[in-house]
C-alpha cells in the first residue's frame, strides 16, 4: 500500500521527492494545492476503498507524506 | 428591458427581499434589494456632483456586498467599473490603475500603497457619502448601451495585463439568453446564485447577473470560506442555493467531500460550469450526488461576455461523448472555424474559433493595436457584427462546438486564464535571469500546474533558495495562480532551428 500510495502522491505532487522525504510538509513546499488534494482523496478511495472526508480532518493531520500513510493504514484495519 | 431597467423593478417589487449573502467569520454579511437601490443612487449621484469626467472607476475589494453598490452606482452614473480583488498583488493593482487612470478609486477593504496619487475612497469614506448624501439618480444619466458598463483585466502576453471593456448591450445580449440556462424563478420564492468566482474573474458575471436580472439572490463564498473544507460544508449548506456556478475545479474540490451531495444541498437544480475543460469524470460524479439536477456546460472568454454556448450534459451524453462538446451557441451569436489565412474550414475540421455577435466586446481599453489585431466585423444578413479571434481551437459538428485547446500560449488554470509569456515576461525583470520559459503540466487532459526554466546570468549555488526567492519576486507582480509550481535552472534554453524557444524540448526536460 504504502508504496502504491507514495507513486500517487509523487504523480500528483509532480516531485519524487515525497517518495524520500516523508516528513516534508506538502502544503507548506507547494507541492499540493486544494485541488490535487482532493484529487488524492478521490485516488486513495479508487485505489484502497479508503473514504476521508477533508471536512473531518484537519490539515496539519495530513500535510505529510507519513501522516498520509498512517491515516490509510489506520482506515484499512479499522 | 435592459439590465438596469430590470435591477429598478425588482428593487421596487421586493424592497426587503436580500440580493446578497455573504458568510465570513464576524456573521454574515447582507444586502437587500431596497438598500441597493437607495445606496448605489446615493452613491452615483455624489459621483455626478463631484467627480469630474467619466473615467472608468476602479472597485477594490472581496465580494463584500458594498462592492455590488459601487459597481451599480457606477453604471448608474455613466461611468464602467473596473473590479480588482484583493488576491492580485499591489504591483499588479498599481500597474491596472496607471492603465485606467481613475478619478476615483473605491476600495471595500484595506488598500495598502505609499502612492499619494491613487484617489483612494476606502470603506469608511463610502459608507460616510452614503449617509450624508441623499440624491436620486435619473435613469437618463445611465450607462447607454454602447457605453463600457465593466472592464475586466486578464493576463496579457506582453507581461502586462489587458482590459476587455463590456457594453450594456452585450450584458443584455448576453442575459436575454444566460436566463434560459437558469430558469423557473418565481416572485414567491427568489432563485438563489451560488458565487464562486470573484468579482475581477468573469465568470461572476454568471452568478452575479442572473441574480440581479432576476430579482435573486447572491451567495458568495470567500477564499476564506473556500480553502476550509468544513466552513465550505457549512456555507454550502446554508445557502439554499438553486443554481451552482462555479469552475469544474471548484466542483472536484467539493466532490473530495463525501457530503458534498443533494442532502446537503437539496434546492440546487442547476450546476452551470464555465470558465476550463469540464471532464467526463467529474459530470459522472456529479450525477451520482445529485441525481435530480441539471448539468450545463458553457464556453466563452471573457472578450464575448462571460459565454456564448451551452449544452445540457445528459447522462447519455457524458457515456457517448468524450471530451464533452461546449454546446451550441446562443441566440444573436455565431461561431466561425478558420484556418491560418482566416479562412472558414468545414464543418469537422480544426482550427481557430472566431466568435461574431452581440456580445463580443468592443476592443481592449487603451490598446488600439491589440484591439485591431483581436477584434473585427462581418457583416451576416445585412447586420454588421463584432468578431473576436479566440486563439481557442476547435471544430463544430451539426452545430455543437467542441474545444481542441488552444493555438497560442495561453492557458487555463482551475478556470484562470494565464498567457505563459506574461509569466516570462516577469521572471525576465529580474535581475540576473537572462532567459525564461514557462511550460504547462497536463494531467488527464487538463493544466494541473505550470513549471518554468530559466537561465542565469551567473551560476546558482542553492538551487533551492534560489527557487524559492525568484517564486517570492514573482509574487510581487503575479497573483498567486500564475507563480510556476517548480523552477528549473538550466545553462541554455532548447532552441528549434530557427532560433525560437523549443517549448516541446523544455516540457520533456521537467
Amino acid at each position: 500500500m504504502e508504496e502504491k500510495l507514495l507513486e500517487i502522491l509523487a504523480e500528483l505532487c509532480e516531485d519524487d521527492v515525497v517518495k524520500d522525504s516523508l516528513t516534508i510538509d506538502l502544503f507548506e513546499e507547494d507541492l499540493l494545492d486544494s485541488l490535487a488534494f482532493a484529487e488524492l482523496l478521490y485516488a486513495i478511495e479508487e485505489q484502497f476503498g479508503v473514504i476521508i472526508a477533508p471536512s473531518a480532518v484537519a490539515r496539519e493531520d495530513v500535510n505529510t507524506p507519513e501522516k498520509i500513510i498512517a491515516l490509510v493504514r489506520e482506515k484499512l484495519d479499522a | 428591458m435592459t439590465i438596469l431597467e430590470k435591477i429598478r423593478e425588482n428593487a421596487a417589487r421586493h424592497p426587503e427581499r436580500l440580493m446578497m449573502r455573504l458568510p465570513s467569520p464576524d456573521g454574515e454579511k447582507t444586502l437587500t434589494w431596497g438598500a441597493l437601490d437607495k445606496d448605489s443612487d446615493r452613491l452615483a449621484s455624489y459621483m455626478e456632483k463631484n467627480v469630474a469626467g467619466k473615467a472608468p472607476v476602479v472597485v477594490y475589494g472581496h465580494k463584500d456586498p458594498l462592492m455590488i453598490v459601487v459597481f451599480l452606482a457606477c453604471v448608474k452614473s455613466g461611468r464602467a467599473y473596473c473590479p480588482l480583488d484583493v488576491n492580485l498583488p499591489p504591483a499588479r493593482i498599481l500597474q491596472v490603475i496607471d492603465e485606467v487612470r481613475p478619478e476615483i478609486v473605491f476600495a471595500t477593504e484595506d488598500f495598502v500603497t505609499d502612492r499619494t496619487d491613487v484617489p483612494l475612497t476606502d470603506a469608511a469614506g463610502i459608507r460616510h457619502i452614503l449617509e450624508t448624501h441623499t440624491g436620486r439618480i435619473a435613469p437618463s444619466s445611465y450607462a447607454g448601451p454602447e457605453d463600457i458598463f465593466y472592464i475586466i483585466f486578464t493576463s496579457g502576453s506582453s507581461g502586462t495585463p489587458k482590459g476587455v471593456q463590456i457594453t450594456t448591450a452585450c450584458i443584455d445580449a448576453f442575459l436575454s439568453w444566460a436566463i434560459t440556462l437558469g430558469r423557473g424563478v418565481s416572485d414567491e420564492a427568489p432563485e438563489v446564485f451560488l458565487n464562486q468566482a470573484p468579482f475581477s474573474f468573469d465568470l461572476s458575471v454568471m452568478d452575479l447577473f442572473l441574480t440581479l436580472y432576476t430579482g435573486g439572490t447572491l451567495f458568495a463564498l470567500t477564499r476564506g470560506v473556500q480553502s476550509d473544507m468544513r466552513l465550505l460544508l457549512e456555507a454550502l449548506g446554508a445557502s439554499g442555493a438553486h443554481t451552482f456556478v462555479s469552475t469544474p475545479s471548484f466542483a472536484d474540490v467539493c466532490l473530495s467531500d463525501p457530503s458534498f451531495d443533494a442532502s446537503l444541498l437539496p434546492c440546487v437544480k442547476h450546476f452551470l460550469f464555465c470558465g476550463e475543460v469540464l471532464t467526463n469524470k467529474t459530470v459522472e460524479r456529479l450525477m451520482s450526488r445529485f441525481p435530480d439536477a441539471w448539468i450545463v456546460n458553457t464556453y466563452g472568454p471573457t472578450e464575448s461576455t462571460c459565454a456564448v454556448t451551452d449544452v445540457i450534459v445528459s447522462r447519455a451524453l457524458n457515456e457517448t461523448e468524450s471530451p464533452l462538446p461546449v454546446g451550441r451557441p446562443k441566440k444573436g451569436t455565431t461561431l466561425l472555424i478558420v484556418d491560418g489565412k482566416q479562412q472558414p474550414l468545414p464543418d469537422g475540421e480544426t482550427g481557430e474559433i472566431v466568435i461574431a455577435g452581440d456580445s463580443v466586446s468592443p476592443g481592449y481599453f487603451g490598446n488600439e493595436v491589440l484591439t485591431r489585431e483581436k477584434f473585427g466585423t462581418i457583416t451576416k444578413d445585412s447586420l454588421t457584427l463584432r468578431t473576436y479571434r479566440t486563439g481557442d481551437a476547435g471544430y463544430l459538428k451539426d452545430g455543437m462546438l467542441y474545444y481542441a485547446g488552444r493555438i497560442d500560449l495561453q492557458v487555463k488554470l482551475h478556470g484562470y486564464r494565464i498567457e505563459l509569456e506574461d509569466i516570462e515576461a516577469n521572471l525576465l525583470r529580474i535581475d540576473g535571469i537572462l532567459q525564461a520559459a514557462v511550460i504547462p503540466k497536463l494531467r488527464q487532459g487538463k493544466v494541473s500546474s505550470l513549471a518554468a526554466c530559466v537561465v542565469t546570468a551567473s551560476p546558482v549555488a542553492d538551487e533551492k533558495e534560489f527557487e524559492a526567492r525568484l517564486k517570492s519576486q514573482l509574487k510581487e507582480n503575479l497573483p498567486e495562480y500564475m507563480v510556476p509550481k517548480k523552477i528549473r535552472f538550466l545553462k541554455d534554453l532548447p532552441r528549434t532551428a530557427n532560433g525560437k524557444i523549443d517549448r516541446r524540448a523544455v516540457g520533456e526536460l521537467l
